[in-house]
């Protein structure tokens, strides 16, 4: 009976036990996460074909090109990015005349021609074009200055390593901080809206819908692989300034010439009508374009530049919000010209996207050309889709992280399978997204890393880890003793008695 | 008098209207208009109602899908977009109107805060869907509106209909939530207020003093979105955006001699001229004999009428009253409704005493709904008149509770006969709840639902609602977890101690000491 | 004979009379101790009313009972609203009438069985043998207190389903001794099939008829195919009633896993009010098994003394079930007069006896001060309901402790002796 007693309790018990309290856990790949976070280096790969024309030394360009291409390919220092350039070379006869379309690919076109020096025009598509006068001492200059082109202007290393220090709070030289605190942070999805500010009550007629589709769902059509933009507008009525403005007299008539409004006074304005902007729908971020018109007394009002000189496009951006323009209408007009407005608006978002919108400045013999419609450049695209790739890369690699040490450090945190599931799908997804990068194939790197971080997300704020976080362990020891402290031991002692007895038999 | 919500061409029972598709050439203007109102009527002696409505109206084709907005705001717009709601109407109340001596107020709502949104047909996982729509309205609105969850959501099926245009009336794309220990305060005006194109600087909302507001007897705030017709053969549809303020005032409290008073002293600011934006602005006061009015209005029927449009600077309304007022008769109105709690120990009931002083039998929708935790008992229910004979329902559907799921719903259809006063009583027990299914503040009690009277009328619906009941029910100590498993445990060890020396123990004769 | 007429016909009397009294009768049906989810009649009539409304009497969480309980008494009250209460009492009394029969068959074959082992005895134990008194009185000391024992009066005037399980297992009871296997089953099948656990007493059945049987006749899984056997029948019929599969289980899913935590007189409402959700599961498993599977060692231990194990069994069940009630516990105490004949050895009787008597005082006592006067909170009455538990386990424990004492006695003598010694002795459980 005592047996019966004993195997009833084990038999039974333990595994109801188990089943019923234990806290699920599904599995996860805790090793390839610690792998990928421990891969100090990303390896980013850039396919640069170079096109000779016929009229140049074919084997005197590529053997200096060469050189330069060399010196940069395998520095191996304490960098937290290995740019690996992939150059082919090939004479213009054999040139397959690819247009220089797909992404990720730059496309150099080399000629010579009879004049002294060289010329470097960077195109609105993916190509570079140069021209190489007949001296031979310019082609280490052209060398140089073409690979500087590349590393600085088309590629962007420095701000790719900048991004991913910052994402690692590690190494970073500080030098682009300005620029990626404008940046928005990574997301997949944005919520695009464009406000006009009315300061009185006057219904107003805008044209957005059409001036939207004309200037800026261009380039978010372009931006689609690495962003998903939500547009809307509104118009929000007797919403005045809430700072006063200083005012610019005539020194001399002592009339009043404009209003302007100080650098310092800008922040001001935005806090007081930020509550009626913004969304209760969604978690996304949202990007403010925000149209404030002029009330009649404060007829016309400019922003007051650095050097006091006022401002011809009245805008300022927020760095992460959006931008403002203050628009001064014309005496009695009830539309309001868009088509003047639109183009900083771009500029803004140009910005806040990650791109740059003034050059830098490498030579003088280097020209950049302006994008045109739709408002960015092909080049710019693969650069931004590079960059955000890799952020999102680095960005999931450090979620996935940070979800490790945690779960590793509090075991009490259920681990759904939805979650596992998420965190299975990002670290497959960041492989996939770190071999396409290493190769340059930029679009499936662009959909992969979006996946990955998507995924990492998900995973690491999902609700249910925060289910049994305050369950202490010492307070599970508080509710199985009463019971089974004294159910257990009469069965213990009872079987080591049958135990004994059994023993006694036998001998 | 009764007045209802002017409406466009709102279609009644039985709908099953789809509308009919007018290609449009797609023009860039937005076909939206706003208008705004204030009835002022003085209820007996002491007490003045009135009423703001401010309604948007939006011109669509097709489907409703607008993403630039002008008067029409957008929060609502993406709303009602992201849940693919056709109509939703959404109340929050304080107080208690009194329908025996205030009549019928122009919006009838109940205390607390209430929801129903009848949801597009077709639309999947509307519970989801109703979910995440209580979460962003209660965002938008600073409310707690997400604790609607299905321990207080029913669907009704015939004491609500749409008002508007919709696909398919049938009952299971129709969710109602209420909620009666939601308070009405500024935090919830502000969000409310900033929906309104002009805000509070122009028209009838710049009486709208949040202070001032607080201090009322009865304060409701209501919101009502809905697809309307243009015209009987709906071959264009607009959406209509209500916003109302009901609020009732005594007149004794304010600044003002009593019993003059203006409007200044009950909203202690001005009435500043129309919204520019607004279309039409107006005001109608139903004035009682023996009162004055300045400035001069002019009269169109019973009412007196101003138009805000013609104001050009921030104007005061003032009533003088010629004698002396008389101590108020309660109206003999219509169909009144009083619910209170009954029972003592584990027994409790609801009794409603429903009162119909028309001189014709009338016919009601009685909508209860009354959470788990109460065990209702539909066999101990009793229709009654004050003469002692039964009523029988016309139509009766109770809907059980399930233990932590939805509430209990009773839905009956009865024939109030005339000059009477009808007594309605239901039973229930009070059920017990785990400890943690207790909400913090235990001992505060249960709210039940108001009772709902639906009155149908040839324009439209008249609602009734009852009192906000209040129940409490036993409740464990908190403060015992561990004791009570210890004790029980205590006891189990002692059987099972008992009981394995029984089974698993011989006797042996031992020494007695 | 004449003695049951005249005790049957004051309990009828009794029970017709509280019947009129409407107030007691319904201040007693709100009883938690005497009606549970379970059994409640307002339940049912509920339950009725709303399978009206949705064709399914177990639609919303109102009535838990079986399916066809349910239906043979809206029957019933059909019928005639006065046929209900008769009905009860008629359960009441065929349940005493069962129990009579049962008592005088047992003891007469113990005492036929102390009469053929009377070699095995020891001397002098003549003082503490079972004797031809005890068959006389004792069957008629068991129908009195089954029929005027509180507890089964408040069970049959709140109408409380408890009295037809009363019932089955009085009628179970009965047939263990004749042998007739099939009626046996019939009964416990029924009994079982309302509420779950007197499954356990299939063993008895079966040692029963390892007992009592004639050689040849023997065949000890007779009762179990049989039991088998009726289940699925009931299980049948109820289905071609309900035309669902769902309902016919879901009165042992309530029981099963306790969903609804009204207070009654049991250990689980409380417990499961105040557990955290994380041990609920565990916890109900813990509490199931105690309340199900003691039979394994009690029936190792007691296979000879089926009768005894039967006793116990019933015991465990009303006092560890889900949502027990006193009429639960009618039974078994109606057949505490079975072993009169060992109550010397009984440890205590009277101390346990006022603890039962106490705490059943004290339970509406509790409950009174804590729902009605609000001067008391949930703790008292939650105390008061362990206290009952506890005199239960006492008694049950103590009366199986002399059974087995007494048996020991009769072989080895009245007083013990060491082996050459004359200390005095007791008697002690030892490994």
């Amino acid at each position: 009976a005592a047996v019966a007693t004993g195997l009833i309790f084990v038999v039974l018990g333990v595994p109801i036990w188990w089943n019923t309290t234990k806290v699920y856990r599904a599995n996860l790949p805790f090793t390839e996460i610690a792998e990928l976070n421990q891969d100090a280096g990303l390896k980013v790969g850039i396919n640069v074909n170079v096109v000779v024309a016929d009229n140049c030394d074919f084997e005197a360009v590529k053997s200096k090109l060469e050189d330069y291409f060399g010196n940069f390919g395998g520095s191996v220092s304490a960098k937290p990015i290995f740019v690996k350039y992939n150059v082919t070379y090939s004479p213009k006869s054999v040139d397959l005349g690819l247009e220089g379309e797909v992404a990720g690919t730059i496309r150099v076109a080399v000629s010579c021609g009879n004049f002294d020096d060289f010329k470097i025009n960077v195109e609105t598509n993916r190509e570079i074009s140069a021209q190489i006068g007949r001296k031979t001492e310019n082609l280490d200059e052209f060398g140089k200055i073409l690979v500087e082109v590349l590393k600085q202007g088309v590629v962007g290393e420095e701000m790719l390593e900048e991004v991913v220090a910052n994402i690692r709070k590690e190494g970073g030289s500080g030098r682009k901080d300005e620029e990626l605190m404008k940046m928005v942070p990574p997301s997949s999805e944005f919520e695009v809206i464009f406000t006009l500010l009315c300061p009185d009550a006057e219904k107003m007629t805008w044209d957005v819908e059409r001036a939207i589709l004309e200037h800026i769902t261009p380039i978010l059509e372009e931006l689609k692989p690495i962003f998903h933009f939500h547009i809307s507008s509104q118009v929000l009525y007797s919403t005045k300034l809430r700072v006063r403005p200083k005012i610019m007299k005539n020194s001399t008539t002592n009339e009043v010439k404009y209003h302007y409004l100080q650098g310092n006074q800008l922040s001001n304005i935005i806090n007081s009508i930020e509550s009626r902007l913004g969304s209760h729908l969604s978690t996304f971020p949202t990007l403010n374009f925000v149209l404030y018109l002029t009330d009649i007394s404060n007829n016309p009002l400019y922003i007051q530049k650095g050097d006091g000189s006022p401002s011809k496009s009245n805008n300022f951006l927020l760095p992460r919000w959006g931008g403002m323009t203050i628009y001064n209408p014309q005496e009695g007009a009830r539309e309001v010209d868009l088509d003047s407005v639109m183009p900083t608006f771009l500029t803004n978002l140009r910005t806040l996207v990650g791109l740059r919108n003034n050059y830098p400045n490498i030579d003088k013999q280097v020209i950049f050309k302006p994008p045109t419609w739709p408002g960015i450049t092909g080049w710019e695209t693969d650069y931004l889709l590079r960059l955000r790739s890799v952020e999102n890369v680095a960005t999931s690699t450090n979620t996935l992280g940070s979800l490790e040490k945690l779960l590793h450090q509090i075991d009490n945190i259920i681990i759904n399978d939805d979650v596992a599931d998420s965190v299975f799908q990002s670290v497959a997804a960041i492989v996939e997204a770190k071999q396409a990068i290493s190769v340059g194939n930029l679009t499936r790197a662009m959909s992969s890393s979006r996946d990955a971080f998507v995924s990492s997300q998900s995973a690491f704020f999902h609700p249910s880890l925060l289910e049994l976080l305050y369950f202490p362990e010492d307070q599970k020891f508080a509710i199985y003793v009463p019971l089974f402290l004294p159910i257990s031991l009469p069965v213990l002692v009872s079987l080591v008695f049958v135990y004994k007895r059994y023993k006694n038999k036998d001998s | 008098y009764t007045t209802l919500r002017p409406t466009g061409q709102p279609m009644h029972f039985n709908v099953l209207l789809f509308v009919v598709v007018s290609t449009v050439s797609a023009s860039t203007s937005n076909n939206d208009s706003f208008h705004e109102s204030l009835n002022i009527r003085v209820l007996g002696n002491e007490q003045v109602y009135s009423f703001f409505n401010f309604t948007t109206n939006w011109d669509f084709e097709n489907e409703f899908n607008k993403t630039h907005y002008n008067l029409f705001p957008r929060s609502i717009g993406q709303i009602v977009q992201k849940y693919e709601i056709a109509e939703l109407h959404f109340t929050m109340t304080q107080g208690l109107w009194r329908y025996q001596l205030w009549g019928f107020p122009d919006a009838s709502a109940p205390t607390g805060a209430q929801v129903w949104v009848w949801f597009k047909k077709g639309t999947r996982n509307i519970d989801d869907k109703w979910k995440g729509f209580t979460n962003a309205l209660s965002g938008t609105f600073c409310a707690s509106l997400n604790l609607i969850n299905h321990e207080v959501t029913v669907s009704p099926k015939v004491s609500f209909r749409p008002t508007g245009v919709v696909e398919s009336a049938d009952n299971s794309l129709l969710r109602h939530g209420g909620l009666s220990r939601e308070n009405l305060c500024t935090e919830n005006l502000t969000p409310w207020m900033k929906l309104l194109p002009c805000g509070s600087k122009h028209g009838p909302s710049s009486l709208l003093n949040p202070s001032s507001l607080q201090h009322s007897r009865y304060l409701s705030i209501g919101l009502h979105y809905n697809s309307l017709c243009h015209d009987v053969a709906c071959s264009s549809t607009y959406v209509q955006l209500q916003q109302h303020v009901s609020v009732v005032h005594d007149i004794r409290t304010t600044l003002d001699q009593y019993p003059n008073f203006s409007l200044a002293s009950i909203f202690d600011r001005p009435l500043h001229p129309s919204c520019p934006l607004a279309t039409t602005s107006h005001t109608h006061i139903a004035p009682p004999l023996d009162v004055d009015i300045t400035p001069t209005m002019e009269t169109r029927g019973q009412l007196k009428y101003l138009d805000l449009r013609n104001l050009n600077s921030p104007t005061n309304i003032k009533f003088t009253w010629r004698r002396l007022p008389r101590s108020p008769t309660p109206e003999t109105m219509g169909i009144g409704s009083h619910c209170y709690i009954t029972g003592l120990g584990q027994d409790g009931g609801i009794t409603c005493l429903l009162t119909n002083n028309e001189h014709y039998n009338v016919s009601i929708i009685f909508l209860q709904v009354i959470p788990w935790y109460l065990r209702a008992q539909i066999h101990t229910l009793t229709v009654k008149t004050n003469t002692g004979s039964d009523i029988e329902p016309t139509w009766l559907s109770f809907t059980p509770a399930h233990i932590r799921g939805s509430p209990h719903n009773l839905e009956m259809v009865l024939s109030l006969p005339r000059e009477s006063r009808v007594t309605l009583s239901l039973g229930f027990d009070r059920g017990f709840m785990t400890w943690v299914t207790h909400p913090p503040d235990a001992n505060h009690g249960f709210y039940i639902q108001p009772s709902m009277i639906t009155i149908p009328a040839p324009h439209g619906v008249v609602r009734v609602y009852g009192e906000a009941l209040l129940v409490n029910i036993p409740v464990p100590d908190f403060s015992m977890p561990y004791n009570v498993i210890c004790l029980v445990c205590t006891v189990l060890a002692i059987a099972f101690g008992s009981l394995h020396n029984l089974s698993t123990r011989k006797f042996e004769v031992v020494p007695k000491s | 004979m004449t003695n049951l007429f005249v005790i049957i016909s004051c309990g009828v009397l009794l029970r017709t009379w509280l019947l009129q009294l409407k107030d007691l009768t319904k201040w007693i049906s709100k009883r938690p101790e005497v009606s549970t989810p379970q059994t409640s009649w307002s339940r049912l009539v509920e339950g009725f009313v709303i399978s009206k409304q949705t064709g399914n009497v177990h639609s919303g969480d109102s009535y838990h009972g079986s399916t066809l309980l349910s239906a043979f008494l809206f029957h019933l009250q059909a019928l005639s609203p006065l046929l209900v209460p008769a009905v009860f009492i008629a359960c009441d009394v065929i349940a005493a009438i069962s129990l009579h029969n049962f008592a005088k068959k047992f003891l007469q074959k113990e005492l036929d069985d102390q009469n053929s082992h009377k070699s095995k005895l020891s001397k002098g134990v003549d003082s503490i043998l079972l004797k031809l008194h005890h068959l006389e009185n004792v069957p008629t000391l068991v129908a009195l207190i089954y029929l005027f024992n509180p507890f089964t009066i408040v069970t049959c005037i709140s109408q409380s389903s408890v009295a037809f399980n009363n019932l089955f297992l009085a009628l179970y009871v009965a047939h263990l001794m004749s042998g007739s296997s099939i009626a046996t089953t019939l009964f416990l099948a029924l009994s079982t099939y309302e509420t779950f656990y007197p499954v356990q007493l299939i063993i008895v059945a079966m040692l029963c008829q390892h007992k009592y049987q004639k050689e040849g006749n023997r065949n000890a899984a007779k009762p179990l195919f049989c039991f088998i056997f009726w289940l699925l029948i009931l299980f049948l019929v109820s289905y071609l009633r309900e035309g669902s599969l769902e309902s016919i289980f879901s009165h042992y899913k309530f029981i099963l896993t306790v969903p609804d935590q009204t207070p009654n007189i049991g250990i689980f409402w409380y417990f499961f009010t105040e557990i955290f959700n994380h041990f609920q599961t565990f916890f109900l498993f813990v509490f199931q098994i105690n309340a199900l599977f003691f039979f394994v060692p009690l029936s190792i231990k007691l296979r000879s003394h089926p009768i005894c194990l039967m006793f116990i069994l019933t015991c465990i069940i009303s006092t560890f079930k889900s949502y027990p009630c006193v009429g639960d516990a009618t039974l078994w105490i109606s057949m505490l007069p079975l072993w009169s004949h060992t109550f010397k050895y009984q440890r205590q009787p009277l101390i346990v006896t006022v603890m039962l008597l106490t705490t059943t005082i004290l339970c509406p006592v509790m409950w009174h001060m804590w729902i009605v006067a609000h001067s008391a909170n949930a703790n008292f009455y939650f105390a008061a309901s362990l206290a009952y538990t506890t005199s239960h386990i006492f008694i049950m424990t103590n009366t199986v402790m002399a059974y087995l004492k007494w048996h020991y006695h009769i072989r080895k003598g009245v007083r013990l002796n060491l082996d050459g010694s004359t200390e005095k002795a007791v008697l002690r459980l030892m490994n």
